[in-house]
């Protein structure tokens, strides 16, 4: 089944992933593979991700997103190819590019006996940052100055990612590099990290490589979409391109598809359509006819349902690409 | 480094584990004093507290175990690692600062089992204790865990090699019993790691002599101790933190 949403981002896209073509290469993979056994978590990955830009990295469950993330901080070894972050290649000897970068892999781990002001401060003494103001400032960042002296065991999942998030600003990163942040939170919860992405990206002109497998997500936040699939990057395109690829279509919904269909060819003369559920037929061509189709239609006791204009989504390009249902 | 030591000390601020090891390590001096003011026979400080170390090793080698297995299996438990590694510190600094920490700490329980000793024996012991019996005492005990500590590093590689406490523990628990089996041979006691600390602990005594500690002993110890600390080394480098 495919679902109708429309590119509902308020306002023309103005992020700091704009025009940003010629900006400096800020994470860059280089045909990255992992190779389990026999199964190929990641093949032959390369992407790049810019200065300023969001980048999602959108791809199912299972789609080696994780493992590609751990590659690129160095937690995972890959079987071949290389990633560099701010110019530096990553590996387990040379750590000192994590005074430069934030992360948050999967859901975030603490110390259970730890406040959550003294989690932050074991990670502060691990980045060799004086003062604990840095600290005072990623509570505040993450809205979480009430619950500085809560024990970590005793944190709700939300908390949990916001203090993920607080530590992985800390040291004022350059690049933010997070595995699904909005994983297991509820609506609030999203809505909140979300915003919080936004406005660090906008405000802090901090770089995000973000992964997601909701469509939805990608969709408001990301300037870049890298879609991933089976352990392959299938695809890295510009919102703004793939926006501008995208093809809008008259959507109609009719009680009997294929007698439409037979309108639409014999009557009409359109060629250039669609069936969707056996019900919906897109329509890319002859868009300014949406009245003559329509009496068309109904002179034939075709009853027409709905009929509206449409623009491919981001949704729809996902599934053009990778088949399948989507996560919204 | 200094970072990461601070760091490692910091994440045991209000930990149970503290007190639930020097909770244990207290038991053995108490047993040692219920089991002296059982036979209700005199007794003198050098037997005392060498019944004492002899317990502290038989506990403490499960004791000691349960800490090293926290220290590094709990970055794995509490998903805490992958933070860790992605923090600007070099690898081998985060083991040597967690063996050091462990170090700190079994020294630490050694002084506990040690004032905690002389307390109890104050009351059991008809001698009167002399200074230079007092700071004997305490080498002693603080050589007897020196030797225990060698054997942890790999208890710490179990630790991370099965991300938890379980299968550390469980090697902690049949080297203790496995020590025990080879205390009976005078060859093997001075050649087996953890029969090493109960042989140097009976050793010391100085009415029993037993099995006298010679330089092959030490450097079974050694040895031990650099195998295990590189094979946490090797791990922490060369294993996937892919849960």
């Amino acid at each position: 089944m495919v679902h109708a949403v429309h590119f509902t981002r308020e306002g023309p896209r103005t992020g700091p992933g704009d025009n940003l073509s010629s900006s400096a290469v800020v994470l860059q993979t280089h045909g990255l593979t992992k190779v389990y056994g026999t199964e190929r978590a990641v093949s032959d990955l390369s992407l790049t991700v810019r200065q300023g830009e969001i980048y999602g990295f959108l791809g199912r469950n299972g789609a080696g997103k994780t493992t590609t993330i751990r590659m690129i901080l160095s937690l995972v070894r890959p079987t071949s190819g290389w990633a560099e972050v701010l110019g530096t290649r990553v590996g387990p000897t040379n750590p000192d590019i994590y005074e430069r970068v934030g992360s948050i892999v999967e859901v975030p781990g603490f110390y259970s006996n730890l406040s959550v002001f003294d989690n932050l401060d074991v990670h502060r003494r691990l980045l060799g940052l004086r003062g604990t103001r840095c600290v005072e400032n990623a509570l505040e960042l993450a809205g979480l100055a009430d619950e500085r002296a809560k024990k970590a065991r005793a944190l709700s999942q939300g908390m949990r990612q916001r203090l993920g998030l607080a530590r992985a600003l800390l040291n004022q990163p350059e690049i933010l590099i997070l595995d699904e942040p909005t994983n297991g939170l509820d609506p609030v919860g999203i809505r909140e990290i979300r915003a919080l992405i936004k406005r660090l990206a906008e405000e802090r002109k901090i770089t995000i490589f973000m992964s997601s497998h909701i469509l939805s997500e990608v969709q408001q936040l990301a300037t870049r979409i890298g879609i991933i699939n089976e352990g392959r990057l299938v695809e890295e395109i510009d919102y703004d391109e793939l926006r501008r690829r995208n093809r809008t279509y008259l959507e109609v919904q009719v009680s009997d598809a294929a007698k439409a269909v037979w309108v639409l060819e014999e009557e009409l003369m359109i060629r250039d359509f669609s069936v969707h559920d056996g019900s919906r037929i897109r329509v890319y061509e002859a868009l300014d006819r949406a009245g003559e189709i329509n009496s068309a239609l109904s002179s034939h006791g075709i009853m027409v349902n709905r009929l509206n204009v449409n623009e491919e989504n981001l949704e729809d390009h996902f599934i053009k690409l990778v088949g399948g249902e989507a996560e919204h | 480094m200094g970072r990461v030591l601070t760091a490692e000390f910091l994440k045991l601020k209000g930990s149970p584990a503290l007190w639930v090891s020097a909770v244990g390590v207290v038991s053995a001096p108490l047993l040692t004093g219920l089991l002296m003011g059982a036979l209700g026979a005199a007794v003198g400080w050098a037997k005392f507290m060498n019944q004492s170390i002899a317990f502290v090793v038989f506990l403490g080698s499960v004791l000691f175990g349960l800490v090293a297995a926290y220290l590094f299996g709990r970055e794995y438990t509490e998903d805490t690692l992958k933070s860790l590694l992605t923090a600007p510190v070099q690898r081998a600094w985060i083991i040597v600062a967690k063996l050091i920490v462990l170090l700190v700490w079994s020294l630490g329980l050694a002084l506990v089992a040690w004032i905690v000793s002389i307390l109890i024996g104050l009351t059991v012991v008809s001698e009167v204790l002399s200074l230079g019996m007092a700071w004997q005492t305490m080498k002693w005990f603080i050589v007897t865990v020196f030797l225990v500590y060698a054997t942890l590093p790999s208890v710490a590689w179990l630790a991370m090699w099965s991300r938890g406490y379980i299968v550390p523990i469980g090697f902690a628990l049949v080297t203790a019993f496995s020590g025990l089996i080879f205390l009976g041979s005078n060859k093997y006691s001075k050649l087996f790691p953890w029969t090493i600390p109960t042989a140097y602990a009976l050793s010391v005594r100085p009415d029993n002599p037993g099995v006298v500690l010679g330089a092959s002993s030490w450097a079974v110890m050694a040895t031990l101790f650099v195998l295990g600390a590189i094979m946490c080394l090797l791990h922490l480098r060369y294993a996937d933190v892919d849960k």
